[in-house]
């Protein structure tokens, strides 16, 4: 196994659910988000409701959880003091902060679709138990998901760009941090008003809609570029 | 001489405070060299800087013979005075991690050091004591074979019987291989035997600089010195 | 001042001197005494510097020294030992006296004392 991929194991481990305390918790948190949405669209479907959309629009403010975590995983470094250990290891800076941007990444795909499972689960078993199946298709369930992938990559985006402006700024302007919000803000602004005119809002609506393709590629894309000048950043910058 | 560390001119300072002014110094290879001072002197901002923690406002550094850069963590291990183990690795699974990501990671000694320390291979980071830690955190540092160690405040807040463990593998380390190790202290009692060479730091400079043995001829104990200094 | 035991042997460290004169000159000492055996085998380099706490590099320095002036010898693989010579400490014993004996009376002249007196002096001294 290569050093990099070394690397991104050790980063995914720390955070890992590796208590069985944390494994509990996690049980219980979905068990009730689970009920609560299931009875939720339970009691929708009872009075009418026809179509899934607002579940799933709601879904796209976890995107934002990618702000919180970037910032927890490197600030843990620097808290629980083990960032002397980290950034002495015999490898190229660069190589250490691909990997750990990377495994904060994959930890926040990992929730983002552990939660889109949980939402589709209510909706199925909701309508699973009010008998509403002649009404619904598995089509109407996962109707309009392609704008799960796309957003998930934005999520990711942010997630990779809050991550080093974190790294860049927090050892020197701790309460400053709080307002890197608004480039954020602004950056989301930006490239999201097609997004929410063309595709959320009609989505919210029931309607269809079509991702266009250079927004599929191009996310993912912009994504990795983002990724590998923001590592650049990392390297010319930090200086512990 | 050959030197592992060089200062020249090295200045440094934190929100306008003056930490370091004007540090030209250097240390031999081979050497266990103290650098001693009170909390806040400046020892450990000059530990930084030789493992490439912290870069100079003014001056420059040479460390093994070239400027400090990632390449250098081949040849030093650092351990820093508030380093702490990660809280859900095992002791078994630190010595992986020694394996993993030092290429001179010397998995024999490491066994043998988990012996000579007395620590459970299950312990997980976050259930050990200080002293616990502090002999893990060691053990990874001494099971390199590096030529530079530099260790930030290691005795302070451990235990006895761990700190004469500690000083063992010190002298056994030192004893084996050519390594040259830099210690910073404000504990003079634990080294008093064990250092070949000295500074004090006091307002951002060096005061005094020698070969330990010939600082007793002129002024007495290290620890005597310590209370001129700081007197 | 400081008392540290390497297997036998007691050493007394007072570390405001360098320490390596005080290992040589407790070594000396103690072979004059006729407390450490001939042809014994010193403490490893290792040993000795661990047990002391101190850098084995000023062990290393006190051995030299020893063995600089004949009070024992390296042997190839095997580690330093004492001199079997009983000639040797013989000699360092009447030297470490003299020596003794010659601040002595330097100390004597200064204050005046002539030799009768100091004569009469050490023979009224109870030496146990």
């Amino acid at each position: 196994m290569s050093t990099f991929f070394k690397l991104v194991r050790h980063e995914m481990k720390f955070p890992a659910i590796s208590t069985l305390f944390v494994t509990k918790l996690m049980s219980l948190i979905t068990l009730v988000v689970f009920l609560g949405l299931t009875i939720g669209i339970v009691m929708g479907l009872e009075n009418g409701l026809d179509n899934f959309q607002y579940f799933n629009q709601t879904f796209n403010g976890i995107m934002f959880v990618a702000f919180g975590m970037g910032m927890g995983f490197i600030n843990k470094e620097f808290q629980k003091n083990t960032a002397s250990w980290w950034l002495t290891l015999p490898y190229p800076r660069e190589l250490l902060y691909r990997a750990k941007l990377l495994s904060i990444m994959m930890y926040y795909l990992y929730v983002y679709f552990y939660s889109y499972l949980i939402i589709k689960a209510s909706i199925i078993v909701a309508i699973t138990c009010t008998g509403k199946w002649s009404q619904f298709s598995l089509s109407n369930v996962f109707h309009n998901d392609v704008i799960f992938f796309l957003t998930s990559f934005l999520g990711a985006m942010l997630l990779g760009t809050y991550a080093i402006c974190i790294m860049l700024f927090t050892k020197k302007f701790k309460a400053v941090s709080v307002l890197l919000w608004v480039p954020f803000g602004l950056l989301a602004g930006f490239m999201m008003p097609n997004l929410l005119m063309e595709m959320v809002m009609p989505a919210a609506n029931g309607e269809s809609i079509s991702v266009p393709i250079h927004l599929l590629i191009g996310s993912p894309i912009l994504t990795i570029l983002l990724y590998a000048f923001g590592v650049h950043l990392l390297k010319k910058h930090t200086n512990l | 001489m050959d030197a592992a560390i060089r200062f020249h001119g090295v200045g440094k300072s934190f929100k306008k405070k003056r930490v370091l002014d004007n540090i030209s110094f250097s240390i031999p290879k081979g050497e266990v060299y103290g650098i001693l001072g009170e909390n806040g002197a400046g020892k450990s901002t000059m530990l930084k800087m030789m493992a490439n923690l912290c870069l100079p406002d003014q001056g420059g550094i040479e460390v093994l013979g070239q400027k400090p850069s990632w390449e250098l963590y081949q040849k030093i291990a650092y351990l820093s005075d508030r380093a702490k183990w990660y809280s859900d690795y095992t002791v078994e699974e630190a010595l992986q991690y020694g394996k993993n990501f030092y290429p001179d990671f010397q998995m024999d000694r490491a066994e043998e050091l988990v012996e000579f320390f007395k620590l459970d291979r299950r312990l997980l980071g976050k259930e050990m004591s200080k002293g616990q830690e502090a002999r893990l955190q060691f053990l990874l540092c001494f099971s390199r074979d590096v030529e530079l160690m530099l260790l930030d405040e290691p005795f302070s807040g451990i235990d006895l019987i761990t700190r004469e463990k500690m000083i063992e593998l010190i002298i056994e380390s030192i004893m084996e291989r050519k390594l040259t190790l830099v210690i910073t202290t404000h504990e003079i009692d634990e080294v008093e035997g064990l250092l070949n060479r000295v500074s004090f730091v006091k307002d951002t400079k060096i005061v005094v600089e020698g070969e330990v043995e010939e600082l007793r001829l002129k002024s007495g104990s290290l620890k005597e010195l310590y209370r001129e200094v700081y007197a | 001042m400081e008392t540290r035991v390497v297997g036998s042997y007691r050493f007394i460290l007072d570390f405001s001197q360098p320490i390596y004169e005080q290992l040589v000159q407790q070594f000396r000492q103690m072979l004059a005494k006729g407390e450490i055996e001939l042809g014994s085998k010193l403490p490893s380099v290792r040993d000795f510097a661990v047990q002391m706490k101190i850098n084995p590099s000023t062990v290393v320095r006190a051995y030299q020294e020893l063995e600089r002036d004949g009070l024992c010898e390296k042997r190839r693989g095997q580690g330093t030992f004492i001199t079997s010579s009983a000639d040797q400490v013989a000699g360092l014993r009447r030297e470490m006296a003299e020596n003794a004996l010659e601040s002595f009376v330097e100390v004597l002249k200064i204050l005046g004392v002539t030799q009768e007196e100091a004569q009469k002096m050490i023979a009224g001294v109870e030496w146990k």
